[in-house]
């Protein structure tokens, strides 16, 4: 157990839970996750660990075959994850805002199909609202879905689907016509079962190919076509239609809980190779942990991944008692991500001159956080999140 | 102290950003990332407009002009994202043969620094350090050294120097040594607040095409200030830059390790921040390899390790006070 980012009051089991992941990390993700990420590889291999431990069904309810953990366990074991490399926590993170939105929203029919076979890994959920026209507007989406039968028939296109190739289930965010005078209340979730790979997987539903990222890699981002893609009316998440955006949002907020703890991972372990490197690496006949501009940078980011950690398990606490926490949840997220961001910086700084680290691992790193700062949401949005909360909580009487 | 431009200097800032447009093009720097060799047609091109014996007396062969004009041409080469050892091979016209008129690729390593790193070994032809007892030089096949896996800029392979070269053949003075040093701080500096000023661009561009909730996000305020504040801090820096030019051509007018520590802090600052602001404008896009956020980004961060970090030139600054 490392000195930095304890959590205080956790049970026996999330303990063990927690103690396993960090071993499967050290032995398992660390030893391959640079290679991995630097050839854009998919980490079979980690994938099949995870099903093993159980990790795709944490937060299933053991009725329907999962562990039946909070979101502060989750949160607590994507950090873990993401110490070894963010990717895999990209690729829990859809499947369990997928398995959250079918828990909190789904009909007891899809709830019995889907649920079983998610908390195996045998389903693997991704999630699908953003469009190459719009990302943090996404009341105007525009791929739409008509009623035809009992079925619905979906045309459009979707941009920026995290798992959209390895997935067999999408939720799908679409506009229906409720009638409503609001774009929001005309929105409705689909749960999209289909084959996973590239190309057509499904009548009328094609995934083109991964989009090159910066960082990121290995686990696959794509586009999503939708051309007169039919699918049966009880597909509509929780068998009502008009309801989706507010379902899309309820998992957002699961979806940034797992990023701002991910910032937290990537910054513990971008500190960690820099604490270990300053003690090793020498100037002026001394380690560079000696002359104070380094102390004090290792001291800083200490302080700042001691911060975002304790953010983040408050807005997960928050969220597992019940309460609303978006607020918590905005704030964590833009807190930890603009920390890990700093830290990382920091560390690649302690780590060396013209871009060449002695640590492969802190380059990749370092491609990494920049990502935090976008996904789930950019800190802009956070900010409007934050602000418009606040003035909820504070107006004054006028 | 004159910051305004000249007649010629906007002439010459003119010139070079056309072929500079004509040359870098978007395509050509996403090809570049791929296969980052370096074209020597394009760095004979880059001589031939003078850009490496800029400051070489005219008797010499070169154009006789002071630093400043230097750090124009730098700060254009830089916002064009030219990739090369441009500071190493400008700063040994004069001293390496071939320097100033295309024939030799140089590269540099500092023997200060914990780790020895030197940028485009491969494609250099000479390797100079720099030490605190004077220049070396080296044909760049006589070095050892370990090409980094990956580059954190991928216009930009670096390797790491392994055997510290002994004896090279000397070319300069300590003297000459600590000149290469405040040059080299001063026009990669320039380089970075051409870093900052191309993001900056790319950045206002995408913010006055894409819209969101039906307006174009430049109109939003966080947006805005984003920018704003991008242009105070290349806008500062530049005239940083310029100060220590025109400094270090005449120290009459100030000191200029000072001035060239200055320039370099206000420097990186507005290329890390800007190249940051411009991934964040350009939202999930700005995230992607195809658009070219992620290359200013990473080219501020390569450079901000050139010729001294922020906090040491910090220090210095701080020492002086
Ligand atoms: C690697 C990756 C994986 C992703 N995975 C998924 C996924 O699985 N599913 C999914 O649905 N989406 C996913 N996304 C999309 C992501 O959620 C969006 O990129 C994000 O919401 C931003 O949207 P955008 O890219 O369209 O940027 P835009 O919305 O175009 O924003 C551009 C800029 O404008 C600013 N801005 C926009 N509106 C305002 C405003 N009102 N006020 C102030 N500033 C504003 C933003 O902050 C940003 O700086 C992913 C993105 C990436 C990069």
């Amino acid at each position: 157990m490392s000195r930095l980012a304890r959590t205080e009051g956790l049970t026996e089991v999330q303990q063990e839970i927690l103690a396993t992941i960090s071993g499967f990390v050290d032995r398992e993700v660390l030893p391959v996750a640079t290679e991995l990420e630097h050839a854009d590889a998919y980490p079979h291999e980690i994938v099949e660990g995870l099903k093993k431990l159980g990790v795709f069904g944490l937060t299933i309810p053991e009725e329907h075959g999962g562990l039946g953990e909070s979101l502060l366990t989750y949160a607590l074991v994507v950090e873990e994850l993401s110490r070894g490399w963010m990717s895999i926590s990209g690729i829990l993170n859809t499947h369990f805002i997928v398995a959250y939105m079918v828990i909190r929203h789904g009909t007891d029919e899809q709830k019995a199909r889907l649920l079983p076979g998610m908390a195996e890994g045998r389903i693997r959920g991704a999630f699908s609202m953003s469009e190459p026209d719009c990302g943090s507007d996404v009341a105007a989406i525009r791929t739409r879905a008509r009623p035809d039968g009992d079925h619905y028939i979906i045309d459009g296109r979707k941009m920026w689907v995290t798992n959209g190739g390895s997935a067999n289930l999408v939720a799908l965010l679409c506009r229906t016509d409720e009638g409503a005078d609001a774009p929001h209340r005309n929105m409705t979730t689909f749960l999209i079962e289909k084959e996973p790979g590239f190309g057509e997987v499904a009548p009328g539903l094609t995934v083109p190919g991964k989009i090159g990222k910066m960082g990121y890699k290995g686990v696959d981002t794509t586009e999503l076509l939708l051309d007169g893609h039919r699918i049966p009316a009880d597909r509509v998440l929780g068998g009502v239609p008009g309801r989706g955006f507010y379902q899309m949002m309820d998992g957002v907020e699961v979806g940034r809980v797992n990023v701002a703890a991910r910032a937290c991972g990537i910054a513990r372990r971008a500190f960690e190779l820099a604490i270990d490197y300053a003690q090793r690496r020498e100037s002026f006949g001394r380690p560079i942990a000696d002359h104070q501009a380094v102390r004090f940078r290792l001291a800083e980011m200490a302080t700042k991944i001691e911060a975002a950690h304790q953010m983040v398990v408050m807005a997960a606490r928050r969220k597992d008692s019940g309460e609303r926490n978006d607020l918590e949840a905005g704030m964590a997220k833009y807190l930890a991500g603009e920390y890990c961001k700093e830290v990382v910086e920091d560390a690649f700084r302690i780590h060396g001159g013209y871009g060449y680290s002695t640590e492969y691992e802190i380059e990749r790193l370092y491609r990494e956080a920049p990502m935090l700062l976008i996904g789930e949401g950019t800190a802009d949005i956070q900010k409007m999140i934050i602000g418009r909360r606040l003035l909820e909580e504070y107006r004054i009487d006028s | 102290m004159d910051l305004t431009m000249s007649a010629d200097q906007r002439d010459l800032r003119a010139g070079l950003r056309d072929y500079l447009q004509g040359t870098w093009t978007p395509d050509r720097l996403r090809a570049a990332a791929e296969t980052p060799a370096l074209d020597r047609g394009d760095w004979s091109g880059l001589a031939g407009l003078g850009v490496f014996g800029l400051t070489v007396p005219e008797a010499a062969g070169g154009m006789g002009l002071g630093l400043v004009d230097a750090a124009i041409v730098f700060e254009e080469l830089g916002r064009a994202l030219v990739p090369g050892p441009l500071v190493a091979t400008f700063l040994a016209a004069g001293p390496v043969p071939g320097a100033d008129d295309g024939g030799a690729v140089v590269t540099s390593l500092d023997l200060r620094d914990p780790v020895l790193v030197a940028e485009h070994l491969d494609s250099a032809t000479h390797v100079v350090a720099v030490g605190d007892d004077g220049l070396h030089l080296w044909p760049a096949e006589a070095l050892v050294a370990e090409p980094a896996p990956a580059p954190l800029d991928p216009l930009t392979p670096v390797s790491r120097v392994k055997t510290p070269p002994v004896a090279g053949e000397r070319i300069g003075s300590a003297a000459d040594a600590a000149g290469w040093r405040l040059r080299g701080a001063v026009l990669t500096s320039a380089l970075q607040v051409g870093v900052a000023q191309g993001a900056l661009d790319l950045a206002v561009r995408y913010a006055g095409e894409r819209t969101q909730f039906g307006r174009v996000i430049g109109s939003f305020q966080a947006v805005k200030h984003l920018l704003a504040d991008s242009l105070v801090r290349v806008d500062l820096a530049r005239a940083a830059v310029w100060a220590a030019a025109l400094t270090v051509d005449d120290p009459e007018a100030g000191d200029p390790g000072e001035a060239a520590s200055a320039a370099k802090v206000l420097a990186d600052d507005a290329a890390s921040q800007g190249g940051r602001c411009c991934v964040q404008v350009h939202g999930g896009m700005g995230f992607t390899w195809e658009v070219l956020a992620h290359l200013y980004l990473k080219r501020a961060w390569l450079q901000e390790t050139c010729f001294g970090q922020a906090d040491e030139h910090a220090r210095h600054l701080a020492e002086a006070l």
